[in-house]
């Protein structure tokens, strides 16, 4: 199956690849440096970690708040620093990563985690990057397997002479290999030998070479050439008063838009002998990126920023009105989705459109408990499909969507609306006054007002207020079939519900009215195709865009819509390395003063 | 779902089900609650004079005095009880007049006298199909209930209380909702009115499947529970429904996982000539009440595997529960018995909508039916008691009668 899988892509992948044209990236007018700073989001992160260290790395800590920009964290990625308290928590994270890596003992089973935003799929990632082979086994017991390598075995390129001195040499290899990873380039001369300086220093006060070790892959980890995607133009060779994307660059918006995580070896490779710079080279790159199974985790990276999955961590319900509702509940929503999502667009390749249309999805037994119906598994998610005569069809009618956009205690069409028209529209509704009376709409005792459809029509009589509602809350109306948290009703306060509703001129009732009305929509594919550039270049479109994004639209309407060749076009575009020449800075990203500064040493 | 479907459906389940069973509705529930039917006469608390034991509850024992035998003094007992450094949990069982353990023979021992329930009505069935024997009923209905087990032990505090109230009711019932096991029941018909038809089944289930929680800690509806297909755990009798009350019209003989959830209780609850009446409500929940004949030894021996502990916290004299036990008993498990070995008793239960699967989880339940596999030591939620129970039939008078306890 998977096989298959992988050659399906690698088919569509070249014939995304063939449509483009020879030239790789965008040179622009102006002098060397860094053109942007992007801060690790918290999967990245996750990501990047297991990658290079291993799945099992523990990684306790709070992260820093991200920031929505124009719809997507990826763009307000490029606007956010550390806080002094954020700083603390990535020492921490550091400091117990690095612990970790260098433990001498066996490690233990590692324990299932699930929920956890980026929590890292079974497959390639289960091997550290570049780890050399396990030490030769002792002679086997006979009630016992191999003894298992230590952690440090497996992150340890080479030995010390002497575990209680220092070690120039191997802590240079050491450093080298991983600074390369993490900061997804090669270290610098002088970053590489302040940081020997330091472990030097502290294996030979401690007598112990591996806590200097320790505390220089800690000072890899905190650096903000780690923590912040840095992003550097370089000269155009020839070309003295042009710019491009230099390979390091490009390999990390590769990496992280296909895989969510930090270039390979291979891709690093790739970057660092300019094949990044070549149309060979680089299509060969995106078709391997593009046909791992690796390229699942992009996927669902990508749609758990533009569903604003992330709102989960603020969202409470009513125990009272909703007592099933729970954290567990909240991650399974979560979890359907994005199972949906990349099972539908990755692994079936259908048309995206069909997100809104399909009766096929996952759940488990939380969710079978909240759309009452029977798990028929054992555990975990199991493949589920909706009868054709319920309601429940598309992600517009899973709980994640359903309960991110409602209220505490009731559900919100006007939530629901404007949502809608943000994430898969790509509209944005501005934000009501400071003064708005939201009495009527609140009401829900009103006898006369039983259902919300006729308090906010009620609320609506208000001209300034029908400007935006008119627009938001017909397609949320749409929806209120299902109460705050995705169960479906058919009626409120005992008043049958009116599910009827209007959008750019359709008529329809109910989610799945609704749900054909977006799948015909052509703003639905355009706005996909502006959010993936969008979230792949981290910034904001603009006018200038456009001509780009219409073709590219045009060009996923022909292939029928379907997003791994999306995917595959945008990488392969000229403009998926452009940047915007009139920001680079020269210093790079500020964090705090200490923060490139390895603790421990003096 | 069509008739057709459903056929498909239950033939599907042909490697586990001896003969997939036709039905035209089906309703299924997990059960989040049950405990003895008794009758709490008391208008407040749960333990407060009432109609039903016009005393209270049965009062604590008298440790002292219990353990006051020929050979041992006063002086011996105040140190075995001394409180910085009790031993009763070592000694309190052996208290017979030859140092019986008189868990394990507690007809050695003069009958303390457990304080009995003295009112006249009481939940439950007419077991015996005589209006004569036994109490008014509760209900208003007619009378003739049969409810041994209420007269014997419906004054002590394990059980005492309104509905749900009763220390060992929530104890044991926290335990089952706590994941220790489930109970599901199916119940499906043959008509096309759930409500009225006369051709329906009821089964009942063990789950290992566990209930869960919702935010306010009761037990959240609709979910689904695989059944486990243990025989000694499973029942299934003939129904009907009237109004959308389920009884069944004939005496059966009924078992599930009773509700006591200590290693030391009997996992199995046997009810004998069984009769039931439950209420399919409207909001999908149903309650009501089963009843029949239970095995005193059933009822008797995980009280006494764990005597000194029962008669630390529960207000038992374990003597005195097995003679209230003996003296109530009504009915015979075996025409050759000589003596009444079983006691006629009720539980009420409150159950939730829920999905019932197959062991596997593939396919949904509708039917109600029996499963054949076998008996699953592992899952045993509990082992076996140990402790064997009072097999040896006591004499019932002449030399081998209990002399009176030393004063």
């Amino acid at each position: 199956m998977k096989s298959l899988v992988s050659v399906s892509i690698l088919a569509f992948g070249a014939i995304g690849l063939s449509a483009c044209s020879g030239k790789v990236d965008n040179a622009y007018k102006g002098k060397p440096g860094v053109v942007s700073v992007r801060r690790l989001t918290e999967s990245q992160y996750r990501h990047t970690i297991a990658d290079v260290f291993g799945p099992d790395m523990p990684i306790n800590g709070r992260f820093e708040p991200e920031m929505r920009d124009q719809g997507l964290l990826a763009i307000g990625s490029s606007r956010l620093s550390i806080s002094p308290a954020g700083f603390e928590q990535y020492y921490s994270m550091a400091s117990a990563i690095a612990e970790a890596a260098l433990r001498a003992e066996a490690p233990k089973p590692p324990a299932p985690a699930r929920g956890a935003p980026g929590a890292v799929p079974a497959g390639p990632a289960a091997t550290p990057a570049g780890a050399p082979p396990a030490p030769a086994a002792a002679p086997a017991r006979a009630d016992a397997g191999p003894p298992k390598p230590t952690p440090r075995d497996v992150t340890m390129p080479c030995k010390p002479a002497d575990v209680a001195k220092a070690d120039a040499a191997c802590t240079r290899t050491t450093l080298a290999k991983y600074g390369r990873l993490l900061f997804r380039r090669p270290l610098t001369e002088q970053e590489l030998t302040t940081r020997i300086n330091v472990v030097n220093k502290v294996a030979d006060d401690s007598h112990d070479f591996y806590a200097g070790m320790k505390q220089g892959l800690a000072s890899l980890l905190i650096a903000p050439d780690f923590l912040f995607r840095v992003e550097t133009a370089e000269a155009v060779p020839g070309k003295a008063d042009e710019v491009r994307l230099d390979g390091a660059t490009k390999a990390a918006r590769l990496s992280y838009l296909f895989w969510d995580a930090a270039p390979d070896e291979e891709l690093l490779q790739a970057a660092e002998k300019g094949e990044l710079n070549k149309r060979d080279g680089l299509d060969k790159q995106i078709r391997r990126l593009a046909s791992s199974p690796r390229a699942e985790a992009g996927t669902r990276a990508f749609f758990d920023d533009m569903l604003q999955n992330d709102l989960f961590g603020t969202i409470t319900k009513d125990p009272q009105i909703y007592p099933k509702f729970s954290l567990a509940v909240a991650d399974s929503a979560r979890e359907q989705t994005l199972m949906t999502l990349v099972d539908m667009l990755m692994v079936k390749k259908r048309d995206y459109r069909d997100i809104f249309t399909t009766r096929d999805t996952f759940i488990d037994r939380n969710l079978a408990s909240i759309y009452k119906v029977p798990f028929l598994g054992e555990t975990g998610f199991v493949p589920y499909t909706a009868p054709a005569d319920a309601e429940n069809a598309g992600v517009l009618t899973q709980a994640t969507f359903l309960s991110l956009f409602s209220h505490p205690g009731r559900s919100s069409p006007t939530k629901r609306g404007v949502a809608l028209h943000e994430v898969y529209l790509c509209e944005q509704t501005p934000l009501p006054p400071a003064n708005v009376d939201f009495s009527i709409v609140n009401d829900t005792t009103n006898p006369k007002l039983k259902t919300v459809r006729q308090r906010l029509l009620a609320h609506a009589t208000d001209e300034s207020c029908a400007t935006c509602h008119n627009k938001s809350d017909p397609i949320g109306l749409a929806l209120e079939r299902f109460d705050s948290m995705g169960q479906h009703r058919t009626a409120e306060n005992g008043d049958v519900i009116d599910a009827t509703a209007v959008l750019d001129g359709k008529s329809f009732d109910g989610a799945s009215g609704l749900g054909a009305a977006l799948h015909d929509n052509p703003k639905v594919p355009a706005c996909l195709v502006r959010n993936v550039y969008a979230y792949g270049v981290g910034r904001a479109t603009t006018p200038a865009d456009q001509p780009y994004l219409d073709a590219a639209t045009k060009a996923f309407a022909d292939d029928k819509y379907v997003y791994p060749n999306l995917l595959v076009r945008i990488a392969s575009s000229p403009e998926f390395f452009s940047f915007d020449p009139a920001a680079p800075t020269s210093g790079g990203p500020q964090v705090a003063d200490a923060a490139d500064k390895p603790k421990g040493g003096s | 779902m069509s008739r057709t479907v459903k056929f498909a459906a239950a033939a599907t389940l042909a490697t586990i089900i001896s003969a997939a069973p036709a039905f035209g509705w089906s309703r299924s529930y997990v059960v989040e609650w049950f405990e003895p039917a008794f009758y709490y006469g008391a208008a407040h608390g749960d333990s407060d004079p009432g109609t039903d034991c016009p005393k209270g509850t049965n009062p604590a024992l008298d440790k002292r005095q219990a353990l006051k035998t020929s050979y041992r003094t006063w002086a011996e007992i105040d140190k075995l009880l001394d409180p910085e450094n009790p031993q009763w949990n070592r000694v309190g069982a052996i208290r017979g007049p030859n140092k019986e353990n008189v868990y394990e023979m507690p007809w050695s021992v003069p009958d303390p006298h457990m304080i009995e329930m003295t009112g006249d009505k009481a939940y439950g069935f007419d077991l015996d199909a005589n209006p004569k024997t036994g109490f008014k009923n509760i209900n208003g209905g007619a009378p003739g209930i049969d409810n041994a087990y209420y007269k014997a032990a419906g004054c002590w505090m394990s059980w005492r209380g309104p509905d749900k109230t009763s220390h060992h009711a929530k104890y044991v019932n926290d335990g089952m909702r706590d994941g220790v096991f489930s109970v599901v029941v199916i119940v499906s018909g043959n008509g096309k009115d759930p409500l009225n038809d006369a051709d329906v089944k009821v089964a009942f289930y063990l789950s290992k499947d566990k209930m869960v929680k919702d935010a306010n800690g009761t037990i959240a509806p609709d979910y689904s529970f695989r059944v486990n297909t243990d025989p000694r755990y499973q029942s299934i009798a003939s129904a009907r429904t009237v109004n959308g009350v389920v009884e069944n019209a004939a005496a059966a003989d009924m078992q599930m996982h009773d509700i006591e959830t200590a290693p030391f209780f009997p996992p199995q609850l046997k009810l004998l000539k069984a009769k039931f009446r439950f209420d399919m409500k409207a909001d999908g929940t149903m309650t009501g009440m089963m009843g029949g004949y239970r095995p005193t030894v059933d009822y008797y021996t995980g009280w006494a595997v764990a005597g000194t502990t029962h008669e630390s916290v529960t207000r038992i004299d374990i003597p005195a529960y097995w003679y209230a036990l003996q003296r109530n008993a009504d009915y015979k498990t075996s025409p050759a018995a000589e003596k009444n070995d079983a006691i006629s008793t009720a539980y009420r239960f409150f159950m939730l909508p829920a999905f019932v699967t197959t062991p596997d989880g593939k396919t949904r339940i509708e039917a109600a039916q029996l499963f054949s596999g076998p008996v699953d030591e592992k899952l045993s939620i509990r082992g076996r008691p140990v402790f064997p129970g009072p097999s040896a039939a006591p004499p019932a008078t002449g030399s081998g009668a209990a002399p009176a306890r030393t004063k």
